[in-house]
Formats: structure tokens, C-alpha cells, sequence
């Protein structure tokens, strides 16, 4: 909301500053070849020039004061333009982490969590993702969530440059990891009673076949619904961990740095994984051992 | 008697290797045809044939141990850094049984709950017959030989504690197996991600050294992988072997029975074909199924 409200006074900090922009470069910047980073002086030497060509008939007193007051106006409404163009630029900043999670909010929430009975196992072994991605990160589908925040405690603890408080953000994450991976090993147990269980409740153990009632689909039907909830319990849990360490752990540019390493690592990881040859499993003979 | 729980577990047992090289998936084929057309049958006909003699059920329910067992050694065989992700993720399972593997196989405590189906049904029969012993539903009551039908009468409690026991080494030792997963991936991704800042930082994120970096790093996970794999595996073998071990021939015939019967229900042609015509159903509703 503050973004709305702050946008009229920037657009019209930066319609200034392009004034302003355009007046000194028909002055003084016009073949003096100076840097652009010295813009407090240039401003200067374009106030005194200006003053030079007031008519004589001004006093001296007023010169000096108009002097004094234009010098201070045009210093106040560079850096207030600077300072305009850092503000937008945090603002978008601030845009783009938010659509980014909300990307993420979607992707976790309801786009991929399996509605059909086909796509229960397409959901932990996707056509797309190489074995190798797989045995590498998959947990009930996709990334750990515990893994995510491992990669922030990776990325704060190699460098103190990549992220701007590394040694706060470890401890956090630290903390932050030790309860995900709590609730990690709740949904891991809850999934392990469902591949413990299937053996009494899918329609071909012993005792599901003598049960006179039920159709077998309706015993399949019954268990993947409860592995759908499961997913669905792991997928709320890897946005839970993305959105605690974007909101909560990380400051507005770390969280944009990490979203940047996030896609590009994923991008490397799944390419790595897709160059992977996959050699056929074959028994070893005798002559080879 | 059987081995202690702990020596098997830590034994590697080699399969028999071919002459010539076979390719898992058609190991796995050939493997479950034998326990579908050979073995299953033979248990059902020592168990249920009058005929049989006892010593033929001790010869059956050695073989199918033995096949069950097998199955793992030649995993173990297999499993190298190279082979592990198709392992683990094995295309010749299909879409109904995908779901349902932890570590690439049946989940290690799918045993102990089968044995405990056997000992609890029992229990609820007893309470069922005490408050009515004039009724009597079981089908199969009438056909299975006597021997059959008091296998699971009056357990001595001395089973009772090593089921328990077996139980107890189990909930030690799966967690154990996840945690050490969850480890693993957690080292990799943090690996990775201290590399990648060096190549951002230096401002030389050069593409190929970043892919060796995470080629390498993918291929020291999945050799901790395996070890995790092959643990999973020689679990699964030893609590098997123990509760074989701990049963009478009877017990063990019908829970090794009861094992082939749930592993052949997975591939059941007729119940995959209809659970592939039912794809496009809802999970959670949505579809009516004609009892």
C-alpha cells in the first residue's frame, strides 16, 4: 500500500530532476567533459554562472541571498531525486520478491498437489525430472524443505559479501531448519504409516480379500487419498519455509539474492542431472567380479 | 534357529551371478514370474493340501525365504553410485505401486505390520467367538487343514517379546535411514551453494566449472546414497529373516504367503488395467464406484 501512495511524489521528484538535468547540460556541462559523478560541483559552477548573468540592477544583498537559496534548492533536489531513484528501485525490489513468493505460493498450494489418481505417481516421479535430480533432492515430490533453507546457510556461510548479515542469518536459519526438519520427520511418519499400512488396506492383502464389501478401486482410492494429503501437508511445508525465511530471516535484497541463486542452482542442478548418462542396470557376471 | 538380528543385518549375502550380462528390469521380471507361477502356488498347496507332507512345507517355505532374500542380495549387487537414482526410482514399478516405496522398496515396517495382522486378527476372532461362538462366517474356515487354523491360536508370549523387540530395532533403525537421507540431500544443496557464491562472487560464473562443481558434488551424494540404499535393503532382509525365524512352519508358511500374495496383488493384470481406465478419476471424490 505505501507503494501507492508514495508513487505521485516520485513521479514527480523524477519530472524535477529531468528539469534540472536539461538546464545544466545547456549551461555549464555543454564542453567542460566533466564526470557525472561530480554533480554537486557542476551544480555550483551553474548556480554561479546563472549569477553572473543577473542585470546589474539587482543590490548585492539580494544577489548573495538568491545565490545562497538557489545553491541549497538545486543540492535538495539532486539528492531528492537520487534518493527518489533508490527508493523506486527498492520498491521494485520489493515487487518482485513478493510476486516471486506468490509465484511459489501457487506452485505449492494448488498447482502441482495430484487431483487425479494418475498423477499421484507422476507427482513423485515426474516425467520431466531426471532420475538423478531426483535421488539428489527429491523428498515426497520436490525440494526438501529443510534443503531450501540448508542452501541460505550455504550461501551465508561462504561469504559474507552475498548476503549482507551472514552471521545473524546463520544462527536464524539454524534455528529455522532445526523446527522445518521437526515437522519434516512428522510428515515422514505419517507417510511411512501409509506405505506400512497398505499391506491391510489395499484391496489384494489378506485381509481386504476377505472383506465381502468394497470395490478394489474403492481400497486404492481410499490410500491415495491419504498420500494426497500428505503431499499436500509436504508442499504447504516447503512454502512455509520459503515464506518464514523471506519475511521473517531476510532482508529485502537478501531475499531477492537468494531467489536468484534458488533458480539458478535448481536450472544447474536439473541440467547437470539431464546430461547424466544412464547407464542400464545390469547384474554383474562372474567373469567381471 | 535364526541369526541374530544384528549379524544379518550387517552380512552381505552375495546373489548368485550370471554368465552373461542381465538387465535388472528383466531380473525383476523374471523374479516375480517365478514367485507368481512357482513358488506362490507351491506354499498355497503345501498350506491348504491334506496331502502334503511337512516336510515339503519346510522346503516351500525355504524356497520362497530364499527367493524373497534373493531379491535384495542382487539389489545390493546392483547398487552402485551410477545405478542408484533408477533404483531408487524404479521405472519397471508401476504407477500403482510407485507410491507406495520407501527407499525403492516396500516400506520395512510393511513386515511387522503384516505379523501383527496375523496376531491381532487372532485376538478379535477369540473376543468374536467368546460373545458368539455360534456364528461363523470364514469362508475358509471349512477348507484350511487344522494345522492351518490353529497357527495362530494361543501365541506363546515368549513371540509376543521378539515381535516387540523386532518392532522396537525397527523404530530405531528407520528413522535412522531418513535422517541420514535428509542429511545427505542437506550436505549437497549446501555444498553447492557455497561454490556457487564463489563463482558469483569472483564474477567468472562460468557455466562449466559450475556443472563440474555440482557433477561432482551429485556423484559424492549418491555414493552416500547407497550406503543408505543397502542399509534399507539388508533391513528389509533381516526382519524378514527374523520373523521367519520366530514362527512356527505354519506361521511362517502363512505370512510368507501373505508377503507374495500382497507383492503379486501390485501387478495383478486385471487390477492394473482397471486402475489405469480409472486415471482421470478424482482422488478425493468425484467418482462412484459400482459395488
Amino acid at each position: 500500500m505505501k507503494r501507492t501512495l508514495y508513487q505521485p511524489l516520485l513521479s514527480s521528484l523524477e519530472d524535477t530532476d529531468m528539469e534540472e538535468r536539461e538546464k545544466d547540460d545547456g549551461t555549464v556541462r555543454k564542453g567542460i567533459g566533466r564526470e557525472d559523478g561530480d554533480e554537486m560541483d557542476d551544480m555550483v559552477e551553474g548556480v554561479q554562472c546563472m549569477t553572473l548573468r543577473k542585470p546589474e540592477t539587482t543590490k548585492r544583498g539580494e544577489e548573495i541571498s538568491w545565490g545562497k537559496y538557489g545553491l541549497w534548492r538545486q543540492g535538495q533536489k539532486t539528492i531528492a531525486a537520487r534518493l527518489a531513484n533508490q527508493l523506486k528501485a527498492r520498491w521494485q525490489l520489493e515487487e518482485l520478491t513478493e510476486e516471486e513468493l506468490n509465484k511459489f505460493c501457487s506452485h505449492y498450494n494448488c498447482a502441482t498437489v495430484p487431483a487425479q489418481l494418475k498423477d499421484v505417481a507422476l507427482f513423485f516421479m515426474p516425467r520431466g525430472t531426471p532420475p538423478h535430480e531426483l535421488a539428489a533432492l527429491s523428498w515426497l515430490g520436490d525440494w526438501r524443505p529443510s534443503a531450501i533453507l540448508e542452501l541460505i546457510r550455504g550461501l551465508a556461510h561462504s561469504s559474507s559479501s552475498f548476503l549482507s548479515d551472514s552471521s545473524g542469518i546463520e544462527q536464524l536459519i539454524s534455528h529455522v531448519i532445526h523446527e522445518i526438519r521437526i515437522e519434516e520427520t512428522i510428515i515422514d511418519e505419517e507417510m511411512a504409516e501409509i506405505q506400512a499400512t497398505c499391506i491391510l488396506h489395499l484391496p489384494f492383502s489378506r485381509l481386504k480379500k476377505k472383506q465381502s464389501g468394497g470395490s478394489a478401486l474403492g481400497f486404492i482410492q481410499e490410500e491415495f487419498k491419504k498420500i494426497e494429503r500428505v503431499i499436500t501437508k509436504a508442499q504447504q511445508l516447503r512454502f512455509k519455509a520459503l515464506e518464514l525465511v523471506v519475511k521473517k530471516v531476510l532482508s529485502q535484497t537478501d531475499a531477492a539474492a537468494f531467489f536468484v541463486a534458488f533458480t539458478g542452482i535448481q536450472d544447474a542442478i536439473h541440467q547437470v542431472a539431464e546430461q547424466q548418462k544412464l547407464e542400464l542396470v545390469t547384474l554383474p557376471t562372474k567373469t567381471s567380479r | 534357529m535364526p541369526k541374530p538380528f544384528s549379524s544379518l543385518f550387517f552380512s552381505r549375502k552375495k546373489a548368485p551371478q550370471p554368465l552373461q550380462p542381465v538387465a535388472f528390469k528383466e531380473y525383476y521380471t523374471n523374479w516375480f514370474t517365478t514367485l507368481n507361477n512357482t513358488l506362490l502356488p507351491l506354499i498355497n498347496q503345501s498350506l491348504y493340501s491334506s496331502s502334503s507332507p511337512p516336510a515339503l512345507l519346510c522346503s516351500h517355505i525355504d524356497l520362497l525365504l530364499q527367493h524373497l532374500l534373493s531379491y535384495y542380495d542382487t539389489l545390493d549387487l546392483v547398487a552402485t553410485q551410477e545405478h542408484l537414482p533408477q533404483l531408487l526410482f524404479p521405472s519397471w514399478r508401476n504407477s500403482l505401486e510407485i507410491p507406495f516405496l520407501f527407499l525403492g522398496d516396500l516400506h520395512p515396517y510393511l513386515f511387522t505390520n503384516l505379523l501383527r495382522s496375523f496376531l491381532d486378527q487372532e485376538d478379535s476372532e477369540e473376543e468374536e467367538d467368546d460373545s458368539d461362538e455360534e456364528e461363523e462366517d470364514d469362508d475358509d474356515f471349512l477348507d484350511r487343514p487344522w494345522q492351518v487354523e490353529m497357527a495362530w491360536k494361543n501365541v506363546p508370549k515368549s513371540l509376543m517379546t521378539r515381535v516387540e523387540q523386532i518392532e522396537c530395532g525397527l523404530r530405531l533403525m528407520v528413522p535412522a535411514l531418513t535422517d541420514r537421507i535428509k542429511k545427505v540431500q542437506g550436505c549437497f544443496v549446501g555444498r553447492i551453494a557455497g561454490d556457487w557464491v564463489g563463482f558469483c562472487c569472483e564474477g567468472k560464473r562460468e557455466t562449466v566449472k559450475v556443472k563440474a562443481v555440482i557433477e561432482e558434488a551429485m556423484k559424492e551424494e549418491m555414493e552416500e546414497m547407497v550406503t543408505v540404499f543397502v542399509d534399507a535393503n539388508r533391513l528389509r532382509k533381516s526382519v524378514i529373516t527374523e520373523i521367519v525365524g520366530v514362527l512356527t512352519h505354519y506361521q511362517a508358511a502363512l505370512f510368507l504367503q501373505g508377503l507374495a500374495q500382497f507383492l503379486v496383488g501390485f501387478r495383478d493384470p486385471d487390477l492394473i488395467a482397471e486402475f489405469k481406465r480409472t486415471n482421470n478419476f478424482s482422488i478425493t471424490g468425484g467418482f462412484h464406484l459400482a459395488f
